[in-house]
């Protein structure tokens, strides 16, 4: 197997001396589909957060593309392609949705893949479109969501975390949004969701770590998940 | 009739005046959560930067702009490089900057009492001359600093929406963080919001000191000004800011012809006593409301 895209080894990490994560390891292979699951308060946001740069590691390393980026900003993990949408939308409330979207590709010059992607996003979340002057204070949570994944797919990075994209909403919208999420894993970008629906997740992901106090219970792919439902009683409560 | 004409025609100067202190107060406290008191000091600065390349180089008066624009911004810059680049991470950032930022303004104040002396001098960049509308003579200083007051706000609302540089002024201004995962360099971003707040504190010394003279304490009344600007347009907003300064300055101009002149800044107190009495956060201000 070639060498993966991203690749976190032995990381400890937290807030203010007390480590979330304890010797956390995981790799994701450019074009899979990789969930983290795991109860809540666990660590899965901080994982992201560590990734992204917005989290310094304690200790332990983040190879991105071959490179050693253990403790870069976030502003250069984004200049490097790695998009992080983050829990609760982190939207900018007062700018509209057109120029939410458009601050995704704040670090693309060239106007026509700006348009070209914004074409894309149309395409795959049309409500954005109709809603393009809105201010994104004024939407509603599904809307935000929306919002949220398409900024970050606005950046056309070469690895998109989401971080519970269907955290707080309607089962029908959850429903659109793992549509969304469903029609990014077709068309072969490399994704990692973090996910507290363990069922949900299996279904569409070709490998599955489950974080559990901070440090990798289990990993195996989808089907395996799916077929041991001891993992999920013993980690997830049934 | 004459008496209205005089009365909004000075109302008009004062208020656009203002309206060039108070926006680069707004744009630094929306950005930073920064209340920048040394602003005053920047805008003497300013005045007294116009003052010296005209007077004592000798130089045309567009020099004498370019001179207050580059030393306001320069300062501007100075203050972060200083101030708010070592102290942004700290806790407290926002009690601890205004403190620091009141101890600069005092300092600037000195250097200027220290460089050009005590006595006030008349700035030498204003034009001579007035305009007669309905038989009121309006000196054209006054429309002069009307016309680039208005400019400039039409130039900071422009950079603030249609620039790639505002865009990310204003994400950064309302979240942080998610600027950051777009890939703006929020630093990089405050640096340049103070220079540019500092290039139109510059260009608000040469307004004032055109009206009145130059003096090392001369930002103090500005700033003040500035500040009950942003106060009643509430703290940080700065298209609030922009109407907020143009009433309250025909405000101060009715009061100051109905009442007196010294009536003037007690009126102003008052009006902000009563708006934030029946708006705390402000006309335009909104309360923050968390969301999960």
């Amino acid at each position: 197997m070639s060498d993966p895209l991203l690749s976190v080894c032995q990381v400890f990490a937290g807030y203010t001396g007390r480590d979330v994560l304890r010797d956390l390891s995981l790799d994701v292979h450019k074009g899979a589909f990789v969930s983290v699951i795991g109860p809540n308060g666990h660590g899965k946001s901080t994982l992201l957060k560590c990734i992204s740069g917005l989290l310094r590691t304690g200790s332990g390393s983040i190879r991105f593309s071959g490179d050693d980026v253990t403790g870069l900003a976030a502003p250069a993990m984004a200049a490097l392609g790695l998009v992080h949408v983050p829990q609760g939308d982190m939207l900018f409330a007062d700018m509209t949705v057109q120029e939410n979207l458009m601050m995704g590709a704040y670090l693309t010059s060239d106007r026509a893949v700006v348009r070209r992607r914004l074409d894309e996003v149309h395409a795959i979340l049309p409500r954005l479109a109709d809603r393009r002057q809105q201010l994104a204070r004024t939407l509603s949570g599904g809307e935000r969501r929306m919002v949220a994944i398409g900024r970050g797919l606005m950046a056309g990075g070469r690895l998109t975390m989401f971080d519970e994209p269907s955290l707080g909403l309607a089962p029908v919208i959850i429903d659109q949004i793992y549509d969304v999420m469903t029609r990014l894993r077709e068309s072969g970008r490399t994704i990692v969701l973090v996910e507290e629906n363990a069922m949900r997740a299996a279904r569409q992901s070709d490998r599955m770590y489950l974080l559990d106090n901070g440090s990798m219970a289990w990993q195996g792919n989808g089907e395996e998940f799916l077929a041991r439902p001891e993992v999920i009683r013993s980690y997830l409560g049934g | 009739m004459e008496v209205i004409v005089q009365v909004i025609a000075s109302g008009l100067t004062l208020g656009a005046m203002y309206a060039v202190a108070a926006v680069g107060l707004a744009l630094v406290y929306g950005a930073l959560g920064m209340l920048n008191i040394a602003h005053g000091a920047i805008l003497t600065f300013g005045g007294y930067a116009a003052f010296y390349v005209i007077t004592s180089l000798g130089l045309p008066m567009v020099a004498g702009v370019a001179a207050a624009v580059a030393a306001g911004a320069l300062l501007g810059l100075a203050i972060y490089v200083v101030l708010v680049h070592g102290m942004l991470s700290a806790p407290a950032f926002e009690t601890n900057i205004f403190i620091a930022t009141f101890g600069i303004g005092m300092a600037l104040e000195n250097v200027v009492l220290k460089l050009f002396g005590a006595y006030p001098a008349a700035q030498p960049l204003a034009l001579d001359g007035a305009v007669a509308v309905f038989d009121v003579f309006i000196p054209v200083r006054n429309i002069a600093i009307l016309v680039a007051g208005v400019l400039l706000m039409v130039a900071t609302a422009w950079l603030l929406t249609r620039t790639q540089t505002g865009n990310a002024i204003r994400a950064t201004a309302q979240n942080r963080a998610a600027a950051e995962l777009m890939g703006v360099r929020v630093r990089w971003i405050y640096a340049q919001v103070l220079a540019i707040s500092g290039a139109l504190a510059g260009v608000s010394g040469i307004m004032v000191s055109s009206l009145t003279n130059l003096s090392p304490t001369m930002g103090g009344d500005p700033m003040l000004k500035a500040f009950i600007v942003c106060v009643v347009a509430g703290l940080g907003n700065v298209y609030g800011a922009m109407i907020a300064a143009i009433a309250l300055g025909l405000v101060e101009a009715t009061a100051q012809y109905l009442l007196g002149v010294r009536f003037g800044l007690a009126t102003l107190l008052v009006l902000v006593i009563l708006t934030l009495i029946w708006r705390p956060h402000g006309l335009f201000g909104r309360t923050q409301v968390q969301r999960l």
